[in-house]
């Protein structure tokens, strides 16, 4: 196995893969492209990005590649969950204080708008209807995972595991499983259990690293406060979008909420330290 | 605040029943409209409202006892349902607990039907105790962040 290792959408990117040292850099060079131009595109911390671009101004704007897809991903959830999986709760983070200057100084947060009042898309081009924050941070990564795996499986990778910060895929021809540790809420040099994973993806959410004041990186829109019912959530399924995406949301809504979206398996950490998990969850816990 | 005075009411069973469930309502009205006024100033998300005990019921005999009521209200995001728990102490409200189901504790909710598996304390293991291929957890966080939470911490000491 030879491995990529380098900084990208904010997290530490590991990819562990089979191939010849000859490969090995035309197969990087891809990556990296792909990954810079979905940085540039979607990034909110990229002050000339697209979706940066987009917020300030009202209009119409053609959709980049993946657009499309990605809001109509994002609608669906927001639909799903009552409102609260927002690609709008980017003003919330602002104003939060997780800003592109990350200067952590909470102000008053305010309600964010309707998706319905913002945004209108179709295959082509997305209006603005006002000016808004937007952030994709909800699935952005998971998405971002998954288009990596087939950009490799293009390639004819027979076998690799994509680790951006904890968020995995895995894939192997051979039916190979990885084993992945569960890390402790409360400790990060803890495992509270572990999954085996195997042409699967793992993703998970916690508020413990990324925290201010009252504050991390998730924050509920309807309350305006970061969730702490939950305080650490993984979700295994067939993609990694929706492992990402299902993470951030069980953080977020009740479990019911966005059951039937899609096959998968969780772990939920409660603010007790109590642990409820699927049975159908390939691992265990300790 | 809001005061509620209830005048002093004689009737039967039934129509006793069903002023109480009518003030019961009001009730939760007003803890859904203080719920969400507390919320809008953006200070808690699952709370206890220690407002509650102005509220006083007059003439009106209530069996002590806490009631748990669902209320339903319109965010911007479509409706929201919410438990509202209200302990009757001598006609007073002493306690009012209001729980949004979206930040319920799962300990509370662990036997809905979707959750197959509950341990009542996770335990851990040092990473290095165990044979891993990787760990999952939260995001590994962005350098600009750190720098932050690092200059904060170093603006704490000096103030």
């Amino acid at each position: 196995m030879k491995q990529l290792v380098f900084e990208a959408l904010g997290t530490h990117w590991i990819i562990d893969i089979d191939v010849s040292v000859k490969r090995l850099k035309s197969i990087e060079d891809v990556v990296i492209e792909w990954l810079s131009r979905f940085e540039k595109t979607y990034s909110r911390f990229d002050s000339d990005s697209w979706l940066v671009t987009i917020g300030k101004k009202t209009g119409s704007y053609p959709l980049p590649d993946d657009g499309y897809e990605l809001l109509s991903w994002y609608e669906k959830m927001y639909r799903m969950t009552n409102g609260v999986f927002t690609p709008l709760v980017g003003q919330n983070l602002v104003e939060a204080g997780y800003d592109r200057q990350y200067s952590l100084k909470p102000k008053r947060l305010q309600r964010v708008a309707n998706w319905d009042e913002v945004i209108i898309f179709d295959h082509e081009q997305v209006k603005i209807l006002k000016p808004c924050q937007l952030d994709f941070g909800g699935v952005g990564k998971g998405w971002a995972i998954d288009k990596i795996g087939q950009l490799l499986q293009k390639r004819e990778v027979g076998e690799y595991t994509i680790d951006a910060g904890g968020d995995i895929f895995n894939y192997s021809q051979k039916g190979g499983i990885i084993t992945v540790g569960l890390e402790h809420p409360d400790n990060r040099n803890e495992v509270i259990g572990e999954a085996y994973i195997g042409n699967a993806s793992i993703c998970g959410s916690a508020g413990n690293r990324r925290n201010w004041g009252s504050f991390h990186h998730i924050i509920n829109p309807l309350l305006l406060s970061s969730p702490k019912a939950v305080v650490a959530s993984w979700v295994v399924a067939q993609s990694a979008l929706v492992a990402d995406t299902l993470a951030t949301c069980l953080l977020l809504v009740p479990l019911e909420m966005v059951a039937n979206v899609a096959e998968f398996a969780y772990v939920m950490v409660d603010q007790q330290r109590g642990a409820v998990f699927s049975k159908n969850f390939p691992g265990k816990l300790y | 605040m809001e005061r509620l005075v209830i005048e002093n009411y004689m009737g039967d069973n039934n129509q006793k029943r069903a002023h109480r469930e009518f003030i019961i309502g009001i009730l939760i009205v007003a803890v859904v409209f203080g719920l969400i006024v507390y919320k809008i100033k953006g200070e808690s998300n699952t709370s206890i409202l220690g407002v509650t005990t102005t509220q006083t019921m007059q003439n009106v005999a209530y069996k002590d006892g806490t009631y748990e009521v669902k209320g339903n209200y319109t965010s911007p995001g479509g409706p929201e349902e919410i438990d509202v728990k209200l302990t009757l102490t001598h006609n007073l409200i002493t306690d009012a607990t209001v729980v949004s189901e979206a930040t319920r504790s799962m300990s509370q909710k662990f036997q809905g039907e979707f959750v197959d598996n509950y341990k009542p304390l996770v335990i851990g293991k040092n990473i290095n105790e165990v044979i891993l291929t990787k760990v999952s957890g939260s995001s590994l966080t962005p350098k600009g962040f750190n720098d932050a939470v690092e200059k904060i911490k170093q603006q704490a000491k000096v103030g």
